[in-house]
């Protein structure tokens, strides 16, 4: 990034609950139920519980390091070659998201609003405005993003209210119905998502004040559980466990519900929070195999890595149900491998390395 | 479709190259190269409908026996 560039507590906090949020509203609702039945909102305190801890670990990480990324100062913790293939797997997995986002805009655009318009159109705008932000650094984008966070969780909150006259509080009971095995299961892909907050671990050179990094994360991991509990709760009480778990987008679903049609401001907040989202894992690939690469911008890469994401972005899904299959089974254990278990053994090299 | 592509890429390459040379950034240029190769080739491929490697695959594999014991449960 340019040089001297900073942003603050608030506005880190704001960027990580508008990555975690825009895409796991999309799906949790009914990957959980599909799991956890009414007993979703157990799930969703389980996954609580990790998506703590992960900011824990992943803040306490960062703290020791505040003014590297996690890339750099990977090969001075594990030896040259480990460190460069865990700065690796950190610099994929940023990649990886970057494009599974890109699909997953493309795939609600043209299923639900933009029908007619080829799925490329989308793709190439949005890596288009990706790729423009990008020039102009990780400021202007956190101002930004703060602007549209109010907005969208002020639309959740509405929508919730707007729907919870028409919803049945017996869909929710009995309560705890569902095994105990079944509730965890239906914790995890939640649980993977709230781990995205482990992105502070490349944030963390760009925050002016970096005292207490793991408030800022956690604050993050507890708004977005928030926000999660209420649209599980509000899709469960409106259609019943049985419905939500099969529906594509039950969030969306929930919008076009009301009758004030709120699915117009939800997409347009949804649209806002899915580009900064792609703009911030794509900002934080790009920036990794920058660091891994040792050169000196990463404004070099931009460029081949907007190419090479738009690409694997249509390559690597068959259809949208290849898509959700992949986000219920494959994409939880990958981030949460990625996220909490190289993070974690990052942590103890770092803790043995200060004791030596 | 794909002279549309072929377009993009020497833009890309007219507007990046140049500055790396004078600069005589060496490093970035090599790295700039080779993901551009890379990004060429993939999307070529995919414009003329001819398969990928699907990057999903070798995750799926890599999981797949902790998903099959989580399915089993």
């Amino acid at each position: 990034m340019k040089a001297g560039e900073h942003i603050s507590r608030w506005e880190a906090t704001a960027y990580i609950v508008s990555i975690i949020l825009t895409t796991s509203i999309l799906f949790v609702p009914s990957i959980t139920t599909r799991w956890a039945g009414r007993d979703a909102w157990a799930s969703l305190a389980l996954a609580l519980a990790f998506g703590l801890l992960v900011a824990l670990v992943s803040s306490a990480l960062a703290s020791r390091f505040p003014n590297e990324t996690v890339v750099e100062y990977a090969p001075k913790l594990l030896g040259k070659l480990l460190g460069k293939i865990v700065g690796f797997s950190y610099a994929f997995y940023f990649y990886f998201t970057a494009y599974f986002i890109l699909r997953q805009f493309a795939d609600l655009m043209s299923s639900t609003y933009l029908v007619q318009t080829p799925d490329w159109v989308h793709v190439v705008i949005l890596i288009i405005i990706a790729c423009y932000t990008l020039y102009q650094g990780i400021e202007a984008l956190a101002r930004a993003n703060s602007l549209v966070l109010l907005p969208l969780l002020a639309t959740f909150v509405l929508m919730f209210l707007i729907t919870a006259p028409g919803m049945r509080v017996d869909n929710l009971f009995p309560l705890l119905e569902q095994p105990l095995g079944k509730i965890t299961y239906g914790a995890i892909p939640p649980a993977s998502w709230l781990s995205e907050c482990a992105v502070i671990l490349m944030l963390v050179p760009f925050i002016k004040d970096k005292k207490n990094i793991n408030l800022v994360t956690s604050y993050a991991v507890i708004i977005v559980f928030f926000i999660m509990l209420l649209v599980t709760l509000g899709t469960i009480g409106q259609f019943g466990p049985g419905v939500t778990s099969q529906l594509v987008f039950p969030t969306f679903s929930l919008a076009m519900s009301t009758t004030l049609r709120a699915d117009s401001v939800f997409m347009a907040v949804w649209v806002a929070g899915m580009t900064f989202k792609l703009i911030t894992f794509f900002f934080a690939g790009t920036l990794a195999f920058t660091r891994l690469l040792g050169l000196s911008s990463y404004r070099t890469l931009i460029m081949p890595g907007a190419i090479l994401i738009t690409v694997l972005s249509q390559n690597s899904w068959t259809d949208i149900m290849d898509e959700i299959r992949f986000s219920e089974e494959t994409y939880p254990l990958f981030i949460i491998y990625i996220n909490f278990i190289l993070t974690s053994v990052l942590l103890l090299f770092s803790l043995r390395r200060k004791q030596i | 479709m794909l002279f549309l592509l072929i377009i993009v890429f020497f833009i890309i390459f007219g507007l990046e190259v140049p500055g790396l040379i004078k600069k005589g950034m060496w490093r970035e240029l090599i790295a700039f190269s080779a993901l551009m190769i890379a990004g060429i080739t993939l999307s070529t491929l995919q414009v003329l409908d001819i398969p990928l490697p699907n990057p999903n695959k070798p995750l799926e594999a890599l999981f797949k026996p902790f998903v099959q014991w989580m399915m089993s449960k």
